[in-house]
């Protein structure tokens, strides 16, 4: 297993993370935690892109299902640094879904926060152009855009 | 749009015909930095075998270039709302998409890669991360053509006399995948990058392979009520061929048996220049480089120019071979290989590559030769993420993981589909196989025969599986 691989399996156990990706809801999860835990400050260099379901690495998706099949090498005795730990306690918060949002599945909840802050703080987009964009591309999730800011802004993410 | 913006210098392009620039495409071309893509050669070292294939990265970005303007321009014709500034700061992201490859490209990013760790070595502690710790990160060659972009003095000068003209930080947000409008205009199966190089490939090479239909494709794209860029129905025949092109591109020469053995041995001989001291490239030595305007020198002919000064030094006999081999272009020789089509998901190749990646040393060392390597490709398919993407992954793919292929408007009022899940497309039957292939190399300094035959039943001693092949060293 490389240091990458690692690195990535452990901050999936500090997340609370499933490693059962071939459930859809999990992986999208997974990938937008990675996502806000890398804006926290977690290293892992993961380069995320605009997609129409929100910030997404291709290159994450191949490394979450080269897990599996990795054999821990002389990187078995690794730990989470205590910056990478401090990044991923900063955004666990974001992971539960919201009392204001019940009935919002926990995958949708996290795209719509990781989709806020890419458009926000990556894409550098103004308010209104955010809406404009969210209404567009993920209609169904607008009316959550106010929750998902004031989380973001809760634990530090958003100004 | 106004007209007259792109018409600042005419630029003659075998696979365009005539290419119109403006004045702020014109000055970033005549920068050093953009200038050093004439001596980056797109395709490696596939001119040691296909002699037309020795195009620049400078020609593709001008191409790309091009392309990206003809595909905005049609958006617009169609009633697409994109007015200048975007239609500028896309096609400058077009432009400079390459500034930061390395020389020789992905054999030297491949050296690196292996060479130092990335980011992710400062998330964990423990015995090996220290040991990582120890050496200096790399940059990506997409995060390098941003910081060539950002940083390079006189590219810096240039969009200075500019002015408000062109905003930095949205070309580098296009050239990142950041913008979310037109997003996979830059990351698609079927971006201008793609089509670019498909074209260009087969003009040079004088294989026909990459003739893909660039105006009826762009005649037939709009733009889904997601904003994804796509292609109405009547063009799935070219998108099919599209795809299929690429498939036969790649086969044919990339992973030509010569290009592919030389490129493996580029990579070794890149990792002997920083093993010698010759070459650095940690992210400190190219910071160092742009900062100080010697970004423009650091091209092929700077790597040629570093093996030879190794072997001026007189160096140890197999590392002055594996020089030689390179500069003289002695190929390596497919000692064995394994290659066949099967479905995506075949599992029995994983236990192939690890039986040869095991028994590489011994090979060498009981041939006493300079240089084995193993070739991997396991399963190359024909869509993207699926191509880019190994077995274990492509089986699960899902409408998120597929956004990189290129798309069909069934229905207009419908979000478009991935072209693999429209009934009719060839791609669907086809995108579920896969090539898979591995070989073994290994140089053999007097090209001879019987030394071939020798390593050839030391090998079937070792692989069992009736598929391994023994080819003629022709």
């Amino acid at each position: 297993m490389s240091t990458r691989l690692a690195a990535l399996n452990l901050t999936l156990g500090a997340l609370g993370l499933s490693a059962d990706t071939g459930a859809l809801e999990e992986r999208v999860k997974l990938q937008k935690a990675v996502y806000l835990a890398q804006t926290a400050g977690l290293p892992l260099g993961y380069r995320y892109s605009w997609y129409i379901r929100g910030p997404y690495s291709p290159d994450l998706t191949r490394d979450y299902f080269a897990l599996p099949s990795a054999s821990p090498g002389e990187e078995e005795g690794l730990k989470l640094s205590l910056a990478a730990k401090q990044a991923i306690d900063r955004v666990k918060p974001l992971l539960e879904v919201p009392p204001q949002a019940k009935g919002l599945k926990p995958d949708a909840w996290l795209e719509i926060v990781a989709s806020v802050h890419y458009l926000k703080k990556e894409s550098q987009l103004a308010h209104e152009k955010v809406l404009e964009t969210l209404n567009r591309q993920k209609p169904q999730l607008v009316q959550y855009i106010p929750l998902a800011e004031e989380k973001l802004a809760e634990v530090g993410l958003l100004n | 749009m106004t007209k007259d913006e792109y018409s600042a210098k005419q630029v003659a392009c075998p696979v365009h015909g005539t290419i119109g620039l403006s004045q702020l495409e014109l000055d970033l071309l005549e920068t050093k930095a953009f200038q050093r893509l004439r001596n980056v050669k797109q395709l490696g070292l596939a001119h040691y075998v296909f002699p037309g294939a020795d195009f620049s990265r400078l020609s593709h970005s001008l191409g790309v270039c091009h392309i990206t303007g003809l595909f905005l321009r049609h958006l617009v014709d169609i009633g697409t709302e994109i007015d200048n500034d975007e239609m500028r700061h896309f096609r400058v992201a077009a432009l400079i998409h390459d500034l930061g490859h390395y020389p020789f490209s992905h054999p030297m990013e491949s050296a690196l890669e292996a060479l130092y760790p990335g980011p992710e070595v400062a998330a964990v502690e423990g015995v090996g991360a220290q040991k990582q710790k120890s050496k200096a990160e790399r940059y990506h060659h997409e995060d390098l053509s941003a910081l060539v972009f950002e940083r390079d003095p006189e590219i810096k000068d240039v969009l200075k006399r500019h002015g408000k003209e062109v905003d930095v930080g949205i070309v580098l947000r296009i050239l990142q995948g950041k913008e979310p409008s037109l997003s996979n205009l830059v990351k698609s199966d079927l971006d201008a990058d793609q089509l670019d190089y498909l074209l260009r490939t087969a003009i040079h090479s004088g294989l026909p392979y990459g003739q893909i239909d660039l105006d009826y494709l762009i005649s037939q794209m709009v733009r889904d009520k997601e904003d994804r860029l796509c292609f109405l129905p009547k063009a799935l025949n070219a998108v099919d061929h599209c795809l299929l092109g690429r498939y036969f591109d790649r086969m044919t020469v990339a992973y030509h048996k010569t290009v592919a053995g030389f490129e493996l041995l580029l990579q070794k001989v890149i990792s002997d220049l920083v093993s010698e001291g010759e070459l650095k490239a940690t992210k400190k030595d190219i910071e160092d480089r742009i900062d100080g305007g010697q970004w423009a020198e650091f091209d092929d002919s700077f790597i040629v120019g570093k093996m030879r000064n190794v072997l001026e030094k007189k160096p140890a006999a197999d590392l002055r071979e594996r020089i030689d081999a390179i500069l003289h272009r002695r190929p390596l020789r497919v000692i064995t290989q394994l290659e066949y089509l099967s479905d995506r998901n075949d599992q029995s190749f994983v236990g192939q590559e690890e039986t040869v990646k095991a028994a590489l040393s011994r090979w060498q060392e009981e041939s006493k030769l300079s240089f084995w390597d193993c070739w991997s490709k396991g399963g190359f398919t024909l869509t993207s993420l699926g191509g880019m993407t190994p077995i274990t992954i492509a089986r699960k793919l899902t409408p998120q993981d597929l956004e990189e292929s290129a798309h069909i408007l069934v229905a207009k009022d419908e979000p478009a589909r991935p072209v693999q899940e429209v009934e009719r497309s060839l791609m669907r039957v086809l995108s579920q196989e896969a090539y898979y292939a591995l070989r073994v190399y290994a140089l053999v300094p007097d090209q001879s025969k019987e030394t071939v035959t020798q390593l050839r039943k030391m090998l079937k001693a070792d692989l069992k599986d009736p598929r391994w092949q023994y080819l003629s060293t022709a």
